[in-house]
């Protein structure tokens, strides 16, 4: 059953402006973007910084306003809902950012921090402090750390916090925005293992936005590859390694380390050159200035996203 | 490729270390009793504090220290020197010198208070609107700052507390009038940079109202530069104050204040120049005192930027 439907969504922000007004230029963070999540299945997002990955996830979680284009929750579509119903919505997804350390209100306290969502929606202060002596336990935290303040946990405790004050609403969706890219490496693990044993538990689906393959393969169902504000290939995740064809997904995959030095063969990165400037897109592909493969019919005619395999789709002309 | 093997095997790159219960970690902000503690360990502060309280003290009290009715005038103790009806000696007009001292910092002290709330309570609210909203409330709040900015303040108060007549609510309401842009603008900066933390995005994810944010999550982390900004201003309101009255248009004759105390004293500075001293050491040591406490406060509630020498 699919929980969520995005369909054509785009997300433009008025960019640099000129001298006189009215030559404003627009960043496409986000162009075009389809897909669908089921309810129980995670989906890894993955690209490169900029690829507008991290609007996408909020704009599904209704921080952001799309320019076009709709979201369907439940098949429900949502992108107009504001005030009370918008407030009523956001019970049901929550978001986990980046930065677990700005993403905490210094000044509160733990307990302050992961109620203050269950105090939104009317829960009896009683209620509330044992709804949180539970999320802790949950999240592998002390019920007594709710009285510490954000600064006296580290940075894969203070994710924990993130991650318990998202589950107090009990969520449907939870949007994680590269949640373990600010991590040191050691806790990455720890906390992949969480949100997945916290899937399985809650039955929750996840959005999972993060430009480490690894972590995006160990954890979904589905990887979408994203590259300036397209999908290009979305294929499942068991078959990632084996069956990505987009010239950009193998690139990135071919950028992952290897960690056994003996299998290291000395390939060079195939993908040459910067990101272009969102604001003004290549024609044809996208992806065409940086592709190893690229032909004529790239510089002019913009692929669509097509089939090519059982729940694989794909949006190049070749491969 | 061994990225297969790497992901057959779970997260096999990650060691899978015990997290240490408490990372060692800079503490960044403590809570208010740490800074507390800090503040107190600060000479100059602590003396700042203990001026300030001493003569908070003083005010409060002043007519069970105060030896003498300030306003009765004397005339056969004109100009007298110390002595022990008259500790500080007397004014031209025959009256206490010290109970006019101890009066008047109740005068010094209340006004710039009174004037500080005003403008906090116009400048913060202002400057949080203008910083939050963004767009044309901005620009219309911050033209406006600009424009009350491109007048020297003092001079503008000046000119409003002329305008008015004189006496010391006037003159509060004057310094008011002017003193909030400082405040607007500085809470702007900082609300648009708490603004941008992802805790304000959370926060709204999970359903706080903007009403709500504001209150819970911007003004708190605002306030602390706010307390230093104020206890420093305290010193420069007291110093405004005083000029004002030394130039006629603050307190009015026969109230006690520092500022006129000054004025009056001034055709006498030769034959008794402690007329003016001990006004004008009355007022730099309050002055001093609320910037020694500033300095104080600014270093003990943001222990990352030690620029005391």
């Amino acid at each position: 059953m699919t929980l969520l439907e995005v369909r054509e969504l785009v997300k433009h922000y008025a960019g640099k402006r000129g001298i006189f007004a009215g030559h404003r230029e627009k960043v496409r963070a986000v162009d075009g973007v389809t897909f669908a999540l089921a309810r129980g299945e995670t989906l890894g997002l993955v690209g490169e910084s900029g690829c507008g990955k991290s609007t996408l996830g909020r704009l599904v979680v209704r921080l952001e306003e799309p320019t076009a284009g709709k979201i369907l929750l439940a098949g429900e579509e949502i992108t107009g809902w504001t005030g009370r119903k918008l407030r009523e919505l956001r019970r049901r997804f929550q978001i986990i950012f980046q930065d677990s350390s700005s993403s905490l209100n210094p000044r509160r306290t733990v307990g302050a921090i992961i109620e203050e969502p269950l105090a939104n929606f009317g829960v009896a202060k009683r209620e509330r402090q044992e709804r949180v002596a539970e999320l802790l336990t949950l999240v592998g935290l002390e019920p007594g750390d709710a009285w510490k303040y954000p600064h006296e946990f580290s940075g894969g405790q203070r994710q924990r916090i993130n991650i318990a004050r998202a589950l107090a609403l009990q969520p449907e969706l939870v949007v994680c925005d590269e949640p373990v890219s600010s991590l040191d490496v050691s806790i990455r693990a720890q906390i992949l293992n969480l949100l997945r044993g916290l899937k399985r538990r809650l039955n929750l689906s996840y959005l999972f936005i993060s430009h480490d393959l690894a972590a995006v393969n160990y954890l979904a169902d589905r990887v979408a590859v994203m590259y300036l504000g397209k999908i290009v290939e979305i294929l499942p995740a068991e078959g990632l390694v084996s069956q990505a064809r987009h010239p950009y997904s193998r690139a990135l995959l071919r950028a992952v380390p290897e960690p056994d030095p003996r299998q290291r063969t000395g390939r060079k990165p195939v993908v040459r050159g910067e990101t272009p400037d969102p604001a003004r897109p290549p024609a044809g592909c996208r992806f065409h200035p940086r592709c190893p493969e690229a032909r004529d019919v790239c510089r002019q005619d913009e692929p669509v996203l097509k089939e090519v395999g059982e729940g694989h789709l794909l949006r190049c002309h070749f491969s | 490729m061994g990225l297969s093997r790497n992901f057959g095997a779970g997260v096999a790159g990650y060691p899978a270390t015990v997290e240490s219960a408490g990372q060692a970690e800079t503490v960044s902000r403590g809570g208010s009793a740490a800074a507390l503690e800090r503040l107190l360990q600060d000479r100059l502060a602590l003396l700042g504090l203990i001026i300030i309280l001493a003569v908070m003290a003083v005010a409060v009290f002043a007519p069970y220290i105060a030896p003498n009715d300030p306003t009765k005038v004397d005339l056969q103790h004109r100009l007298a020197p110390p002595g022990t009806q008259y500790p500080l000696g007397t004014d031209h007009l025959g009256r206490c010198l010290l109970s006019r001292l101890i009066y008047g910092a109740r005068a010094s002290l209340s006004t710039a208070a009174l004037a500080l709330w005003a403008i906090m309570l116009i400048g913060i609210p202002l400057g949080t609107l203008a910083g939050y909203c963004g767009g044309w409330v901005d620009n219309l709040i911050m033209r406006f700052v600009d424009i009350l900015l491109a007048f020297p303040g003092l001079i503008l108060a000046l000119v409003i507390a002329g305008t008015l007549g004189p006496g010391l609510l006037n003159v509060m309401l004057a310094l008011s009038a002017v003193w909030w842009v400082g405040y607007a603008r500085v809470v702007r900066g900082m609300v648009l940079s708490v603004k941008e933390k992802e805790f304000i995005l959370a926060a709204r994810a999970c359903g706080t109202s903007e009403l709500g944010i504001i209150a819970r999550h911007i003004l708190p982390n605002v306030l602390s530069p706010m307390i230093v900004l104020a206890t420093l201003d305290m010193g420069k309101l007291i110093l405004a104050i005083s000029g004002l009255s030394f130039l006629g248009l603050g307190a009015q004759p026969p109230a006690p204040e520092w500022g006129a105390m000054l004025s009056d004293g001034r055709p006498y500075m030769q034959a008794a120049p402690q007329l003016m001293i001990y006004p004008g050491l009355a007022i730099m040591t309050v002055a001093l005192a609320f910037n020694l406490l500033g300095d104080g406060l600014r270093d003990a509630l943001d222990p990352r930027g030690n620029t005391r020498i």
